[in-house]
């Protein structure tokens, strides 16, 4: 990709675009005369090639390869493949098919918004933001919350994988979504065990919110910080909603409230392409999301943005409410002290991750007494010629979006994918330039701009797929500053041990 | 005390050089079709899975540094180096996932090696493994021999520590490629 340009107030600025053997994020910062963040640029690099990967593949495959994209949400990726089937073969699943697939995956939001809050998100909070870096990471958690819950959120996971693993063979890439239905049933003799995690769940779910508002929330710095204005942001806000506007991760409508909180859109997933479209800025590979009525505006907030979020906050300010008692008890409280609907900080991505935690459990247990989970009809085998098919689910980082075409015998020709991420983008880098400018001025670079950086991404927890795997896994960011001139004035990255290293 | 030796060859076989873990495994089978090797797709806190029951683990993984020559093999005689806190979840590494298992006191091995190939591409969907990373799968199949040779000694030798098995490993492998092909990190 050559260089890309940009123009600010006149003045060219020329940015290197990441490249593919750069493993690490890269913040370009340009400065003015004065020495203050005229503009700061966010490249991340992302996966590509998914179009001509699924082409001439048979979509009846997608479901246990789409699993393979991501190591972290592949049953998030496997559950829109699956659902997209249903819709290319305009096929509905029996209700005890439902059932079983929207059980395994509220398990695995479960787990997932775990792990997230205590061993990724906790470094910023439980730890805290000014905490030496080298304690800031899963270790520090662990001293601040002790060995005996930090067991015990291990636990909580072990349980939540192997049900998953007995409901659909692998809890990683399950053998379980099929078009029009699932690969097995649940047999009465299973549902005992799987109530019983449900409910194991539900108590570790609200003594996480418990030990979130203990550490966390009782904590003024640390609520100030959440509302601060460097991580605050009005943009449009888009999640999944059943038939009653209430937070459903598997399935129903998509909606979209304005940054006033009033509905601007909700759509059934098939219509996705009336109101999502892509923007390619010159100096990066990412595409970034927005709202196509409205064109794109930029990256912009408040009245004039077309600008929307996906993800916890999201969806919270998406929904009316939460279908589940705790629950919705929980986002009451949320709602009240962050003053009202919607909620414009991201960092409170963190508090709604935790709200979502008690919703996933309660519904995993709501399913899994359902007496109708294990009922022995779980597919209607599809009998239509296929041709276009369409499944949005709710992956815990947000929106995710998969469309197949294909031919009469069920032959991808054409795909498309939009993950969470890429509904994210925009404000990511709106993010990004906001923290760069409330701590870059005059010239003076603060060390501080990498944790923030850091702090704003864990709040999204952008799902690039660069460092998903290789080593280290942790992946670092780079901020280079470049004096109203061009030339590099200040390169700050972090080293391994933690410590940042500036040159 | 003979140890366990378990190989855990990460990777993604759909993303290019990232399947660099998979080839890795499949060749360390049929090398040493009685060595536990184990492949995986799973990253994060999940390959906690994978370290109980056995003593001595070593990692293959690609990774990608931007410093040296894609196909490079990047040895880690020690994998207990503090991990930064990564910028999102998703890149949670190994490093933080034996450190907690650690602090947790659950199984995890007491020593880990990590042998790590420098990739050129682990973007592309369907992408082909870049030659070079190919090459190095071969590499990597022979410095786990060695190490193993080592490590298991016959009954009338003596154990060898695992610093110096690594040490004479490398020097062993090394003098048979062109200089910088194998680098201790």
């Amino acid at each position: 990709m050559p260089e890309g340009e940009a123009r600010n107030q006149g003045r060219r600025i020329t940015i290197d675009p990441i490249t593919r053997l750069e493993g690490h994020g890269k913040i370009e910062v340009f400065l003015d005369p004065e020495g203050s963040v005229e503009r700061a640029f966010f490249q991340i690099p992302e996966l590509r090639g998914f179009e001509k990967f699924a082409q001439g593949r048979p979509a009846e495959d997608m479901p246990q390869i789409t699993s393979r994209i991501c190591g972290v949400c592949p049953t998030a990726h496997h559950m829109a493949s699956t659902k997209a089937l249903d819709a290319l073969y305009r096929v509905t699943p029996p209700p005890a098919a439902k059932k079983i697939r929207e059980l395994f995956y509220s398990a695995f939001v479960a787990e997932d918004h775990a792990l997230h809050l205590y061993f990724l998100g906790g470094p910023d909070f439980i730890v805290g933001p000014q905490a030496p870096a080298a304690e800031r990471n899963v270790l520090g958690v662990i001293a601040k919350v002790g060995v005996e819950v930090g067991k015990k959120v291990i636990g909580a996971r072990r349980k939540l994988r192997e049900m998953m693993t007995a409901i659909g063979g692998k809890a990683v890439h399950p053998v379980l979504g099929l078009a029009g239905g699932v690969a097995r049933p649940i047999h009465a003799s299973e549902q005992e065990k799987i109530k019983e995690v449900a409910k194991e769940t539900v108590d570790f779910a609200t003594f996480t919110l418990e030990t979130f508002t203990k550490l966390v929330l009782q904590k003024s710095e640390y609520v100030d910080l959440i509302r601060s204005d460097a991580f605050t942001h009005r943009t449009f806000y888009m999640g999944m909603v059943d038939q009653a506007n209430r937070v459903n991760f598997y399935d129903g409508a998509v909606r979209v409230v304005t940054a006033e909180g009033k509905e601007w859109a909700k759509f059934a997933p098939e219509k996705y392409l009336d109101y999502i479209a892509e923007h390619v800025e010159p100096w990066s590979y990412v595409k970034f999301a927005y709202l196509k009525p409205l064109g794109w505006k930029g990256f912009s907030e408040g009245p004039e943005s077309s600008v929307y979020c996906v993800a916890p906050l999201a969806r919270l300010n998406a929904a009316e409410s939460m279908a589940t008692p705790l629950a919705q008890e929980a986002y009451q409280h949320y709602l009240a002290a962050l003053g009202g609907k919607p909620v414009h900080h991201t960092l409170a991505n963190h508090w709604a991750r935790a709200i979502e935690l008690i919703y996933a459990a309660e519904r995993l247990k709501q399913l899994a007494d359902d007496p109708e989970i294990t009922d022995s009809v779980i597919r209607t085998l599809p009998t239509e010629v296929p041709r276009e098919g369409i499944g949005v689910v709710e992956a815990p980082r947000g929106t995710l979006i998969h469309h197949y075409q294909t031919d009469e015998k069920g032959i991808i020709q054409k795909a498309n994918m939009i993950v969470a991420t890429q509904n994210n983008a925009a404000r990511i880098a709106m993010s990004v330039e906001k923290a760069a400018k409330s701590l870059i001025s005059k010239g003076k670079v603060s060390e501080g701009i990498l944790n923030m950086v850091e702090m704003a991404f864990r709040a999204y927890d952008p799902c690039h797929g660069c460092a998903t795997h290789s080593l280290p896994g942790s992946m670092p960011l780079m901020v280079r500053v470049h004096d109203h001139q061009g030339n590099v004035q200040a390169t700050l990255r972090r080293d391994w041990d933690g410590s940042i290293c500036r040159t | 005390m003979t140890p366990l030796i378990r190989v855990l060859c990460l990777g993604n076989e759909l993303l290019a050089d990232d399947a660099l873990g998979l080839v890795a495994a499949e060749e360390l089978r049929r090398r040493f079709p009685h060595l536990d090797v184990i492949f995986t797709t799973d990253s994060g806190f999940h390959l906690l899975d994978y370290l109980s029951d056995c003593t001595l683990l070593v990692v293959v993984d690609s990774i990608q540094t931007g410093q040296v020559p894609g196909g490079t093999l990047l040895v880690f005689p020690n994998a207990d180096m503090q991990s930064p806190s990564g910028p999102s979840p998703h890149y949670v590494g190994l490093f933080e996932t034996l450190q907690l298992g650690r602090k947790l006191v659950l199984p995890v091995p007491e020593e880990v090696i990590i042998l790590a190939v420098e990739a050129v591409d682990c973007l592309t969907l369907g992408g082909e493994m870049h030659p070079a990373v190919k090459s190095a799968v071969g590499l990597v199949a022979e410095l786990v021999g060695e190490i193993i040779r080592c490590m298991k000694p016959a009954a009338t030798e003596q154990a060898v520590a695992l610093a110096d098995c690594l040490h004479r490993a490398f020097e062993t492998v090394s003098a048979r490629y062109a200089p910088g092909r194998l680098v201790l990190a």
